[in-house]
């Protein structure tokens, strides 16, 4: 059943589809929202919230706006973001973190779930040029203000949405329709 | 900054609530932010295979379902009350030294509904109303006799009473002739709700009381009222 298929079914309260998306997206899912959380209590509060919004339909998923993955994904993001921020306000990302750009987590052999998408990310993000490579990680990660992310690259503030915005198209280039939305590629 | 300016930081959740209402506003009308928004989130969804691999912790799953089936569970307070019936109520309509205002038959049938979903919902164990008595004053509330297993309670129910101070209680009163006699304190939630049990004396009859009142008092435990009455009504 594809992942449309489900949250039709989950909306109509259908609580095997909603375990279905759940067994589907666990793993990836909390790798994300730990990546942002960096804490295991935060990151499973974070995954509630989540399946309570699925659930609840807290935030409708339409499918004319893109993928479902990119929903999910974003509204989960929101989410987390938003956790952080009542729960620990004075999380941020500290410089040292900027300086030092963690290469690319390496695919561990248990991990085969989504090994393509992980697989063709990471190169993505490897033919791109280390600061936009950084860039990147500070925007989606850390989630920064404009002007902390131009702080921690060294960048005037107006040049920071240039280089996202090149950053992005050139990982488009480099992604498969899979995982970016077909209306964006225009 | 112009407008177009702010969206990372609206993406990143950096606005504060007027900035961000006022972003939204400029979002509606600007198509280069609306396209760069969707290039932004489109991307989500592919970044995220970026994250180091976490192993999720044992029992997620079944915790994370179980909560989240249970927000579905009906609970009492978010269950809009079903127009029923009203119980038989012996009311007399008599005066009481605090004065009896007749309710509105809504409010009435809204409040014997509540405590009809609390009675059977919360004690599914043959609990039966005697009288059903709306309070009068300055919130919602009710008074139920009951009985249980032979046992008689005085039940009263409160929506919308004030907060209260430190060490302040809300206590119920059953009077005779003017003269009061404890019958359970309560606080209230954020919402003013509150509720009581209190057990009567199986050989005193409801005849031998004519009114039940509500009271603020400073403190637990007083035997004789010393705040004012908040609620009350005529049995």
């Amino acid at each position: 059943m594809t992942d449309i298929e489900l949250y039709e079914r989950v909306r109509q309260k259908d609580k095997q589809a909603l375990e279905a998306l759940y067994d589907r997206y666990e793993r990836i899912l909390y790798a994300f929202v730990m990546q942002l959380t960096k804490d295991r209590d935060l990151a499973e509060e974070a995954m509630q919230e989540v399946f309570i919004k699925l659930w609840r339909g807290g935030g409708v998923y339409d499918e004319t706006k893109g993928k479902f993955k990119s929903w999910l994904f974003t509204m989960s993001r929101h989410v987390t973001i938003d956790l952080i921020r009542k729960r620990k306000p004075d999380l941020q990302l500290d410089e040292s973190y900027a300086e030092a750009i963690p290469s690319p987590a390496p695919s561990v052999e248990t991990e085969v779930e989504w090994q393509e998408e992980r697989t063709q990310i990471e190169t993505a993000m490897a033919e791109l040029p280390v600061e936009q490579q950084q860039v990147v990680r500070l925007m989606y990660f850390q989630g920064l203000s404009q002007q902390k992310i131009a702080d921690a690259c060294g960048i005037p503030l107006g040049t920071v949405k240039g280089r996202i915005r090149l950053a992005l198209k050139q990982l488009r280039r480099h992604l498969s329709h899979d995982l970016i939305d077909k209306e964006v590629e225009r | 900054m112009n407008a177009c300016d702010q969206l990372i930081d609206y993406f990143n959740q950096h606005l504060t609530e007027d900035e961000r209402i006022q972003f939204e506003a400029h979002l509606a009308t600007c198509q280069t932010c609306q396209e760069e928004l969707e290039q932004l989130e489109a991307l989500v969804g592919g970044v995220a295979f970026l994250s180091e691999p976490a192993e999720p912790p044992s029992g997620m799953k079944a915790r994370i379902l179980d909560n989240v089936f249970a927000e579905d569970e009906p609970k009492p307070k978010k269950v809009e009350p079903t127009p029923i019936t009203p119980f038989t109520a012996t009311k007399k309509n008599q005066k009481t030294p605090w004065g009896a205002l007749a309710l509105a038959a809504t409010l009435m049938l809204s409040l014997i509904g509540n405590g009809y979903l609390l009675l059977n919902q919360d004690d599914p164990s043959g609990i039966a109303l005697t009288e059903t008595v709306p309070l009068e004053g300055e919130s919602e509330g009710v008074a139920y006799l009951a009985e249980q297993d032979g046992q008689r309670q005085l039940i009263v129910q409160t929506n919308g009473l004030a907060p209260l101070e430190a060490n302040e209680v809300y206590q119920v009163w059953l009077l005779k002739d003017g003269s009061p006699i404890p019958t359970g304190a309560f606080v209230t939630d954020d919402k003013g709700n509150g509720t009581v049990i209190y057990p009567l004396d199986s050989t005193e009859s409801e005849t031998d009381w004519d009114t039940v009142a509500v009271t603020k008092e400073p403190e637990r435990g007083n035997t004789a009222p010393v705040g004012e009455i908040v609620l009350s009504a005529s049995l």
